[in-house]
């Protein structure tokens, strides 16, 4: 977990609007920014709409945190998870783009994306190294998304097996993604 | 892959991006990972290759997958080959999907089909199914080649096997030589 103390000292310069502020904002976006796209991620299933979320999310904390808004900044973390909710709420009302902020507007350093871009050749790489059951069992559960339970039909065994041969699957993937993978030359 | 802090397993992370957990769950994750530095770190590592594969297609497609791929605005170009020819092939820059429609082969029996694609020049094998979507009416296995491909060796083979209910193997190979244009 966060060091809640050094969260709420960040919280403290930003409202005091000393002469650290300036990176006390930048802190703050660089480690909840990316956090927040993530969220957007997972909520919203669109890249460019994650990065609308985490730019309004991040606004609206840092309006927030200089007005004096944030009582406990220990606990930022938890207003920034209330931002992210309902900006996610709002923008799924509206369907359609939330307001792209301009990141002037924000006056901080822009953080660092949430990951880098996935390259799609050493996917294809990494995938056919992975046994044929795990490969079934991730390209069904994330290209097509299909749920446990189906995948467990098809491949007539269980939602628990599917679940253990899903997350080793990942497990080696993200390895063999992180550099693990020998290039075919 | 970056491990978590303790208080959540990385099963849960991989099943959070495959959403297979319960709403109350993904609110609890939601929660944990927004505080948690470490988790986080592992949770985009996750959510990358996760989003990876949701754009993911795969080499090998039956022609209900491609029509659903034209449907979705793929510019699609095919190549029909027959077996033992080697023919040289552009991927041209207005082109998305340059289909290999491996041809000639009689699979009206088949049980099951499977390829090797390798490198022409080494043997070396970039890609290995052993059981892989066939049209047994048309006789025929899509290979799809896609742009990112070009990071492979240019001059690849591959090779059909297929399988029928004696167990008797039938082996067609093709030689497909690449040329990618470059987009501008």
């Amino acid at each position: 977990m966060d060091d809640a103390v050094e969260n709420a000292e960040l919280v403290r310069r930003i409202a005091a609007r000393d002469a650290q502020a300036r990176d006390a904002e930048a802190t703050l976006c660089r480690r909840f920014g990316p956090r927040a796209q993530l969220y957007g991620r997972k909520h919203l299933r669109d890249e460019d709409r994650a990065r609308d979320l985490a730019q309004s999310v991040m606004l609206a904390v840092l309006e927030a945190t200089r007005a004096g808004r944030v009582e406990d900044g220990r606990l930022i973390d938890r207003f920034v998870l209330g931002a992210c909710r309902n900006v996610a709420l709002r923008m799924r009302d509206l369907d359609s783009r939330a307001e792209p902020t301009d990141a002037a507007e924000l006056d901080v350093i822009a953080f660092a994306p949430a990951t880098e871009p996935m390259d799609a050749g050493a996917l294809t790489q990494c995938l056919s190294e992975l046994e044929p059951r795990g490969r079934m069992v991730v390209y069904l559960s994330f290209t097509e998304g299909r749920s446990a339970d189906e995948i467990a039909a098809e491949l007539t065994t269980t939602a628990g097996n599917v679940r253990v041969l899903r997350h080793r699957a990942m497990a080696q993937l993200r390895l063999c993604m992180d550099g693990h993978g020998e290039a075919v030359r | 892959m970056s491990a978590t802090c303790g208080l959540v397993s990385l099963e849960d992370l991989v099943a959070y991006w495959a959403n297979d957990l319960a709403q109350g769950d993904v609110d609890r994750l939601d929660e944990h990972l927004v505080g948690c530095a470490v988790c986080s770190r592992a949770s985009g590592g996750i959510s990358a290759v996760a989003m990876g594969l949701r754009e993911f297609i795969p080499a090998i497609v039956d022609h209900a997958k491609l029509e659903l791929l034209r449907g979705r605005g793929h510019r699609v170009r095919e190549n029909p080959i027959r077996p033992g020819e080697r023919t040289v092939v552009m991927f041209a820059a207005d082109t998305d999907l340059l289909v290999h429609k491996l041809t000639g082969l009689d699979l009206s029996g088949a049980t099951s089909v499977g390829i090797v694609v390798s490198v022409e020049e080494t043997g070396a094998v970039i890609f290995a199914d052993p059981s892989v979507p066939f049209d047994r009416n048309s006789g025929e296995v899509l290979l799809v080649c896609q742009r990112h491909f070009a990071a492979f060796p240019p001059n690849i083979v591959a090779v059909v096997h297929s399988h029928d209910a004696a167990g008797t193997e039938r082996t067609a190979r093709y030689a497909i030589p690449h040329i990618f244009e470059p987009r501008p």
